[in-house]
């Protein structure tokens, strides 16, 4: 019963989502009888006082679109509410307002342990059931009458449908996997294929678009990876005209069509262990198979296990959709091809993650590589949270299968097709900052964007021509345009640091996702002009910077519309399944030598064991580390007899500095008591250092140390080390750090055993930092926040 | 699945050394700092529950507040004093606000036993006068024997934990008034205006009583309690919060009562004749409070007709007699037409709705009853479930439930087909012709159900074990570093537990 529920309330939001009309940048949707806004000031940290509240409740109101709600329609006099209490308003400060009406909230039924969308990023990980879209965020198809149609395509055997043996693929001379079965489809202009699952694509002739981007006929193999989690994308026949030459052989059936008006698709079963994430990571069980909704309308005609054909939306499917206003800027970026520094900026929900990842296509059909700065600490698209990383991509998802053969000029871009927990990347360089949010250290968080974007400007926006094999490769080698992707705290603090960033980066383009007036918040003040560089009024996170000598070309955007799938599964949710991703990914072990750029991406996963049963390091910490460092509010309190017990299961970052720039020197002037603590737990830890400097540093990924010998057995503390690092990025990692990023729950579990029991033969009781059922006593729980509390007489 | 909570504590003993660090002797500074360090240090490996944090913020200012033989500054100590009480309070009361609007501090605090000056003291230090310093010390002594009693002690022994939460108001006085002002507005429309205050502030009092009933469902009933991160991942799904549940099926027990939904005179059970609804007063008094509770509680129907359909089928079943009361035909058929109105009210409420609570309930019934009809495999074109064979009742027994039955598939052709397909096989196969052609002819549909359930999502071949392989080779050696496997004694353990393995060679 309760499922079927569930399903309900997907239903609801679904059908919500149609009847709300994406709203305009130009018309901000307000509710009709607003009152006037009362002005503010900008910093929000003065207003948490009473006074602050009516602008406030605006914002509630606004939330509640007055046009499409039964709730107020009720006769119990609802309309007569005039306030709103926000609790603890001190986290106000960091509140997000989404600021797109939400219509979730207003057809779903108020609920108490479900906050408003303002929550701040430090609840997200409890208290943010769809606060706060996830990475992958949804555009629905346009709306037309058969918007609900994902396939138009029908499969009919030997007509427009072939299957192949493994003999006629490997004849086929591709770079696909010869081993295994394939299918040809042949689509006709506009007929449209909606996949489900994990599978490659080659387009053999003619050409079709996936997720807004065209393919056209090469013998490169493209990784599609498709989960219900995130929009599905949707393969449309484009152009018929155009064969791959090599092909010498075809299938007698398919040579038929050679030539007539279809573009031949190869479709392969994909492995690669990526739907094992489901079973550690339960909230995303099942994402590569159709859903108990989707089961009427999925179809496995292809024979290829692990690819689901969706024949029409439902209420827990998204397709993926470029909107209209987003393919007008992504064509209308200046040519100019010499300094490219292209921003995306926006609040959060409106799809700035989707478009930066549009936009990093759109600049791969013009430049073999192009950079991308994340500096969305909790979304990353690369790496798991809590980094600022620069990473450079030739191609994502498909950097292992490096094209070999000649190719048509432009058309060979590979697509990013996956949410980013399917290609998890090694940064080219990282700084970690340890928190999904740089609320507890801003400043830190902007001098690793400082560092990241020398480290472009100096080794990679011009590089050497070296890894340019490929002369009939006709985009541009040599020079690497950045794209910027910054986070949705746009509010407070948060519109401080992205307007800092943007001043750092100077960027040529600027993107930016409108959100609907709010008049709870000023608009952010523009950007200083070029004469008066450095007038923003906060001096503490001031930093030296020269303004860009001409203004950056704008471009704005609308903001998607919210989905059903955000309700399904919140920023948390996503940020979690992204760690497992990653301690589970296998990487490539080394880089192609010819590249100096080289893109590492996990292309499969070790899923069969639990992170508790896989094999670990042993590392002598006192040997092998020359600091220990931690970050995070509260941390100068821990004692060095202490540090055992912190790092214990802890998620750390292993970060390698230029030798002789850590300040291992300053302990020797330390109080002598603390350096005989620090010698007696054998760990090179110091209470209240510093993190490592970006400048001199560089963080090359996670590490769980997934256990801490216990203390006074030895001299030496050797640690268990879970890392999915090359060794060589190993070695010279010498600096630990650790946040305020833990491991998930789902990562300290067995999946092995039914309804988690036991983990690995321990019994449930007995597994330390893990207690099962609710704790007894008051305060047990974690302290949670709520703002949308109203007062009564409201009624 | 039940998801466990991360704790700070590798086990219980950790929390009690550091209890009796705290609480063994109240003038040992010593064991004072180290409970502090301990939980500093638990403080940076995962989130504090907040009784901990709250300990955590008063020791520190105690220690402080001793320590210094003579503070530079007393306002500062009267500060952290005053935040770590504001903290404290606020986080307690903050998780049980849970209704949609605010309740008095006071009234939550008085339901978690808190001191009532507590409350007042955060108020003064907020928004007042800093309060004095000996105030300020005598709250923190108040406030950690608090603690103790209220999170240390059931925490460590969970057995003993004291359920002192005040017991829920009877919610019948509220929902009397209620009926009594809808009588009277019924009788006379003129009055209506008039007496509108009174039944919007009644439909307020109930609310408060849900929001009440939430919190008790918080604090009496552990089962229920999930830890906050398990209970949003329920509401990610879409499923309602089992708090809500649990308060909403109490208020629908408190409505179905006799004198409530259904009139305590049995002359006053007057059934129209011509449809399945219920009597006409009753219909008149409830409807509007009904349908607000379903406004506000998306879900109100849905447990409505399930609590009456669990009334009917516990009456139905001969082995759970129901001792209380006598049997009473006309209540468990005006029950029985309220279910129909719940469900087609629900209909008519959202009808696009994926969930079918009739085709729902029918099954709820039938399978209760012993049919062996389940309407949504009929598209798998199986239609029978096998162990409610064993179970098969008679359906010519005429009781509420079987004619809610009928009048739940009357309207629906393929409900109404099901149904009479069912009578024919209840009355055409009388139980004791079994034989073992039958179990093996079942045998094979149970088959066929099950590979046609499975087929269809095969198991992924695991590409793990060459890729680890490969990993493996490529294993060379990297100084200080070396990868443990099962040859070198390491095994599987928790994260958190150190397996020693052989030194190395």
């Amino acid at each position: 019963m309760l499922s079927a529920i569930a399903a309900r309330k997907a239903a609801q939001a679904a059908r919500q989502d149609s009847n709300v009309p994406t709203p305009e940048p130009s018309t901000p949707t307000l509710p009709p009888a607003e009152p006037k806004p009362i002005p503010k000031p900008t910093s929000k940290r003065k207003s948490s006082a009473q006074s602050a509240n009516p602008p406030k409740r605006k914002k509630k109101e606004k939330r509640t679109p007055a046009t499409a709600s039964r709730y107020f329609d009720d006769a119990d006099a609802f309309q007569d509410q005039d306030d709103v209490i926000i609790i603890d308003s001190d986290d106000e400060v960091l509140s997000e307002d989404p600021g797109t009406p939400d219509p979730t909230m207003s057809k779903r039924k108020w609920s108490p342990s479900i906050p408003m969308n303002d929550s701040s990023d430090e609840d997200e990980d409890i208290d943010v059931p769809f606060g706060v879209l996830p990475t992958i965020s949804v555009s629905p198809r346009p709306k037309s009458d058969n918007s609900d149609v994902l396939s138009t395509f029908h499969p009919t055997l030997n007509q427009n449908m072939f299957l192949l043996d493994s003999a006629e693929v490997s004849a086929l001379q591709l770079e696909c996997d010869t081993e295994r079965n394939a299918t040809i489809v042949a689509l006709r202009p506009e007929e449209t294929l909606c996949l489900l699952g994990t599978y490659s694509v080659s387009v053999l002739q003619g050409s079709i678009t996936l997720c807004g981007v065209t393919l056209s006929s090469s013998s490169q193999r493209h990784h599609v990876f498709a989960p219900r989690s995130s929009p599905l994308p949707v393969l449309e026949g484009a152009d018929a005209t155009g064969a791959i030459q090599r092909i010498t052989y075809l299938p007698g059936a398919v040579q038929s069509l050679i030539a007539s008006p279809v573009a031949l698709v190869l479709l392969q079963e994909l492995h690669t262990g990526v739907a094992g994430l489901g079973n550690v990571c339960r909230t995303f069980d099942g994402i590569f198979e159709p859903s108990r909704l989707q089961k009427p309308v999925a179809k496995t005609p292809f024979q290829l296990s692990g690819v689901h054909m969706i024949l029409n939306q439902t209420k827990d499917t998204q397709a993926f959709d470029v909107p209209s206003s987003w393919k007008r800027a992504l064509s209308s970026t200046s040519p100019d091809t010499s300094a490219a520094v292209h921003f995306v900026k926006g609040p959060k929900k409106s799809g700035k993650s989707t478009f930066a990842r549009a936009l990093v296509n759109s600049l791969l059909s013009r430049y073999q590589k192009v950079a991308y700065l994340e500096c969305d600490l909790g979304q990353s698209e690369f790496t798991p949270g809590g980094m600022v990383a620069l990473n450079v991509i030739s191609s994502p998802l498909f950097g292992k299968f490096a094209v070999k053969l000649p190719m048509k000029p432009s058309l060979t871009t590979c697509k990013s097709l996956g949410p980013p927990f399917t290609h998890p990347t090694l940064p080219h360089c990282a700084h970690y900052i340890g928190a999904a949010t740089p609320r507890s250290s801003p400043s830190h968080y902007l001098a690793a964007i400082q560092a990241i974007l020398e480290t472009y400007r100096l080794d990679i926006q011009t590089p050497a021509i070296s890894w340019n094999t490929n002369d009939d490769d006709a985009r541009i080698s040599d020079f690497i345009p950045l794209v910027v992707n910054t986070m949705g705290w746009n509010k407070g603090l948060g519109a401080d640091l992205t307007l800092k960033i943007q001043d750092m980066a100077q960027p040529t383009e600027v993107y930016e996702i409108e959100a609907p007036v709010d008049a709870a918040w000023p608009s952010p003040l523009p950007p200083p002009p070029p004469s008066q560089p450095n007038t923003h009024p906060s001096p503490s996170f001031s930093f030296s910077f020269s303004s860009s000598s001409h203004q950056p070309k704008q471009h704005l955007l609308q903001p998607i519309p919210p989905s059903a799938l955000s309700t399904n599964y919140s920023a948390a949710d996503h940020r979690s399944l992204a760690i497992i991703s990653y301690f589970h990914a296998l990487f490539p072990p080394s880089p192609p030598p010819q590249d100096e750029l080289p893109q590492l991406t996990a292309t499969a996963w070790r899923t069969s064991l639990p992170l508790c049963a896989l094999p670990p390091y042993e590392v002598d910490i006192t040997r092998t580390f020359d600091k220990v460092i931690l970050t995070g509010a509260g941390t100068e309190d821990v004692v060095p007899s202490e540090i055992r017990r912190v790092l214990n299961g802890a998620v750390v970052a292993l970060v390698a500095c230029t030798p002789g720039t850590l300040d291992l020197d300053l302990d020797a002037n330390l109080p002598a008591e603390n350096a005989r603590a620090a010698m007696a737990t054998a760990v090179p830890y110091t209470q209240g250092s510093a993190p490592p400097s970006p400048l001199t540093s560089t963080c090359h990924g996670l590490a769980l140390l997934r256990s801490v010998s216990p203390t006074s057995t030895s001299a030496s503390a050797h640690v268990h080390v879970l890392t999915p690092l090359p060794h060589g990025l190993l070695m010279e990692s010498r600096v630990l750090v650790k946040g305020e990023l833990e491991l998930p729950i789902w990562g300290m579990l067995d999946f092995r055993s039914e309804d988690g029991e036991d983990v690995a033969g321990v019994e449930k009781g007995k597994v330390p930092y893990l207690q099962w059922g609710k704790g007894e006593g008051r305060g047990a729980e974690r302290r949670r926040v709520r703002r949308n509390l109203m007062r009564r007489g409201q009624m | 699945m039940r998801l466990p909570r991360r704790v700070p504590w590798a086990s219980l003993s950790e929390l009690e050394q550091l209890c009796s660090w705290i609480y063994t002797d109240e003038n040992d500074v010593d064991a004072k700092v180290l409970a502090v360090n301990r939980l500093s240090a638990w403080r940076a490996t995962t989130y504090l529950p907040h009784a901990l944090e709250s300990t955590l913020s008063i020791l520190a200012v105690i220690l402080q507040d001793n320590v210094q033989a003579a503070p530079s500054s007393h306002l500062s100590i009267r500060q952290s004093y005053s935040t770590a009480i504001i903290r404290l309070v606020n986080g307690l009361v903050d998780p049980l606000q849970l209704g949609a609007y605010a309740r008095s501090i006071a009234s939550i605090a008085n339901q978690l036993g808190l001191p009532p000056w507590l409350v007042e003291l955060r108020h003064a230090a907020t928004h007042e006068d800093l309060p004095s310093i000996d105030l300020l010390r005598e709250a923190a002594r108040e406030s950690m024997v608090w603690l103790l009693h209220n999170y240390f002690l059931p925490t460590i022994n969970p057995s003993t934990a004291p359920d002192s939460s005040a017991p829920l108001r009877p919610l019948e006085p509220i929902l009397k008034q209620y009926k009594n002002l809808r009588k009277i507005t019924t009788r006379d429309a003129s009055l209506l205006t008039q007496y509108k205050p009174a039944v919007l502030s009644i439909m307020k009092d109930i609310e408060r009583w849900i929001a009440e009933a939430r919190v008790a469902a918080n604090m009496a009933t552990r089962e229920l309690g999930w830890e906050a991160n398990a209970s949003e991942a329920i509401l990610d799904s879409g499923e309602i919060d089992p708090k809500e549940r649990w308060a909403l099926e109490r208020l629908c027990d408190a409505l179905l009562q006799k004198g409530g939904l259904v009139p305590l005179s049995k002359k006053k059970r007057d059934f129209p004749a011509d449809n399945f609804s219920p009597p006409k007063l009753s219909k008149l008094l409830w409807t509007p409070l009904l349908q607000h509770l379903q406004s506000l509680h998306s879900d109100f129907f849905v447990i409505l007709a399930g609590r009456i359909l669990s009334i009917l089928l516990a009456e139905n079943d001969q082995t759970e007699t129901r001792t209380e009361s006598q049997p009473d035909p006309s209540y468990d058929m005006c029950l029985a037409r309220w279910a129909l109105w719940a469900i087609e009210a629900w209909e008519a409420d959202d009808s696009q709705s994926e969930f079918d609570l009739r085709k729902d309930s029918t099954m709820t019934l039938m399978q209760s009853l012993g049919h062996a009809m389940n309407p949504s495999h009929r598209d798998r074109k199986s239609y029978v479930q096998f162990k409610s064979y064993i179970l098969l009742h008679k359906l010519d027994s005429p009781s509420s439930a079987t004619a809610l039955l009928e009048a739940l598939c009357s309207g629906v052709p393929q409900l109404e087909t099901t149904l009479s397909t069912l009578k024919i096989l209840s009355n055409n196969t009388p139980s004791s012709d079994w034989n073992q052609e039958d179990i093996a002819i079942m045998d094979q549909r149970l088959n066929t159900l099950l590979s046609s359930d499975f087929a269809s999502n095969p198991s992924e071949p695991r590409p793990d074990l060459t890729a680890g392989s490969a990993d493996s080779t490529t294993n060379e050696a990297i100084p200080g570093w070396r990868l443990l496997h099962e040859s070198s004694c390491w095994r599987p353990c928790p994260i958190g537990v150190h397996h020693d393995p052989k030194p190395s060679a």
